[in-house]
């Protein structure tokens, strides 16, 4: 088996690159149904009680019922709605105060250099102090994701910002552009590609961060379901919403982002 | 005039008279203090004593009337050719269509006009200097500043892009200052050379040495220069090292 998918990726290489990612999108789908068939074997060998480790074809149920009798779908769409509205809540106030920070040394020095050091702590830091504030709510759902987000953004559009080769804005300021016009003719278009990798880089913080404070509330979400899932020990549930989190994740970053990246390439004529 | 950094001034008592429609190259090693005598007349730095005038007006900061085409070319890649020709004439010409009718011209004039809707990614170095040039003339300044602009490209691209350039000026007769470190490519392009260069052992890097008047015919060719060639080693280096800094340059 070995040797045949290596004949196959020689084979692809001389045919030319098309071929080459359809044979690396099967390589993906073939390796994830490996897994699915060692974990089958796992469950079928009861390594693991049942309870512990559903089979793969048990979860497979779960998540049909789940969509069909039950409300997954509509979880996914108030969580999702959640993350989307803390997003942009967080990309609005990190892009205006990354431009801050570039522009101002002291805000730099301290609001920046802050900024930095509050990275480092992990969203599910924030929960306690979310819901002492906040109470258990969807206010401090959204307090911790717009926290989370909001960091990695501000510090893309700085580092942006500071990158922009002297020379550029130098010619722009000898052909008359200045202030205003300065920051929408050149400034911002000079950190698209930077603003696109930290956008990507926030929304992955936002998704984490809303999972992590939505353990904590009640109502109705992805994080709650699977915390309904802990305290039923219903462990299908549990692993269904895990495979729901890592598709939506993928799916996001491969499909959306993906494309907004090669749209960018095209228009700063770096790729095909 | 001069500009502080560092505690030590980099140029001191400097008095430059540039007539109007003159090229005038201003020629010496690196760190003697040309470069930054050209951000004095761009505005970027400020003296910290004297002034700067451009027909009689005061320079204080960056403006439209005085260019500047930079080594590196400094073009925007997110905008196409004929875009970044036509940038600096936004807050003139409010008509757009008017606007890209001017650039077009001066595309026309560095010869890219069939490449106005590239890319800036997909131009070889010169090209990319050709629409710096473009760019840069096409809101009609005073004074064109030019930043070593032939430095990064192969001496074929140079020696293409020195004539070029020299015809342009024919044409349009802006006021140019040039900075370059190369004597020949001072030679064949200016009507006037200021030679710079390091001062050693005073409180500021740089100097001007001479200014001489180059009166000969365009196009030039380098052999006729010889003599111009020979004053300026003599003023850069003094006779004795006159044949190490041929050799220098042939390297």
């Amino acid at each position: 088996m070995i040797e045949q998918k290596k004949k196959r990726i020689t084979a692809a290489q001389i045919e030319g690159s098309s071929n080459l990612i359809k044979n690396r999108f099967l390589q993906r789908v073939l390796f994830i149904f490996l897994l699915l068939a060692i974990w089958q074997v796992v469950t079928f060998l009861e390594v693991y009680p049942s309870y512990l480790l559903p089979g793969p074809l048990e979860v497979l149920d779960s998540l049909v019922f789940g969509f069909k009798e039950s409300d997954y779908l509509l979880a996914i769409l108030i969580s999702f709605k959640r993350a989307v509205f803390g997003y942009l809540l967080a990309v609005f106030f990190g892009i205006f105060s990354g431009l801050a920070i570039a522009r101002y040394r002291f805000i730099d020095s301290t609001i920046g250099a802050s900024l930095t050091a509050l990275q480092s702590i992990p969203s599910v830091a924030w929960v306690p102090l979310a819901l002492l504030w906040f109470g258990i709510s969807e206010s401090a759902v959204l307090f911790i994701v717009v926290l989370e987000a909001f960091i990695p953004c501000a510090l893309g559009i700085r580092t942006g910002v500071l990158t922009i080769p002297k020379e550029i804005i130098r010619a722009a300021q000898t052909l008359g552009s200045r202030s205003i016009d300065l920051y929408l003719r050149v400034i911002f278009p000079a950190i698209i590609p930077q603003m696109v990798s930290s956008l990507k880089l926030s929304w992955a913080f936002a998704w984490r961060a809303l999972i992590a404070g939505e353990l904590f509330v009640s109502g109705l979400g992805i994080g709650q379901t699977l915390e309904l899932g802990r305290s039923l020990a219903d462990m299908s549930q549990v692993l269904s919403m895990i495979i729901v989190i890592a598709i939506l994740g993928y799916l996001t970053d491969n499909v959306f982002f993906r494309a907004l990246e090669k749209q960018v390439n095209k228009m700063w004529g770096l790729a095909n | 005039m001069g500009d502080d950094k560092k505690s030590k001034y980099i140029i001191k008592d400097l008095s430059l008279e540039i007539n109007k429609g003159e090229f005038v190259c201003l020629l010496g090693p690196s760190g003697c203090g040309k470069s930054s005598l050209l951000g004095l007349l761009a505005g970027f730095i400020k003296a910290n004593q004297g002034e700067v005038l451009v027909a009689d007006k005061k320079v204080t900061r960056p403006d439209i009337g005085r260019t500047l085409v930079f080594q590196e070319y400094a073009l925007f890649p997110w905008l196409n050719v004929i875009e970044n020709v036509a940038f600096g004439l936004k807050n003139k010409i409010s008509d757009k269509q008017e606007r890209f009718l001017i650039a077009a011209r001066y595309l026309k004039m560095v010869g890219l006009i069939d490449h106005a809707k590239d890319k800036i990614a997909q131009l070889s170095g010169g090209m990319k200097q050709r629409v710096a040039i473009a760019r840069a003339l096409a809101v009609r300044p005073q004074v064109l500043l030019m930043d070593e602009p032939f430095g990064a490209l192969d001496d074929k691209t140079r020696t293409e892009m020195q004539s070029q350039l020299t015809n342009i000026w024919q044409d349009l007769k802006p006021s140019v200052v040039f900075v370059t470190h190369s004597v020949d490519e001072a030679l064949l392009l200016a009507d006037r050379v200021i030679i710079m260069a390091k001062a050693s052992g005073k409180d500021y890097l740089g100097e001007i040495k001479a200014d001489l008047q180059i009166s000969s015919a365009r196009p030039r060719n380098l052999a006729e220069l010889n003599d111009y060639r020979n004053q300026i080693m003599d003023i850069l280096h003094g006779n004795e090292d006159k044949t190490e800094y041929i050799f220098d340059a042939m390297i």
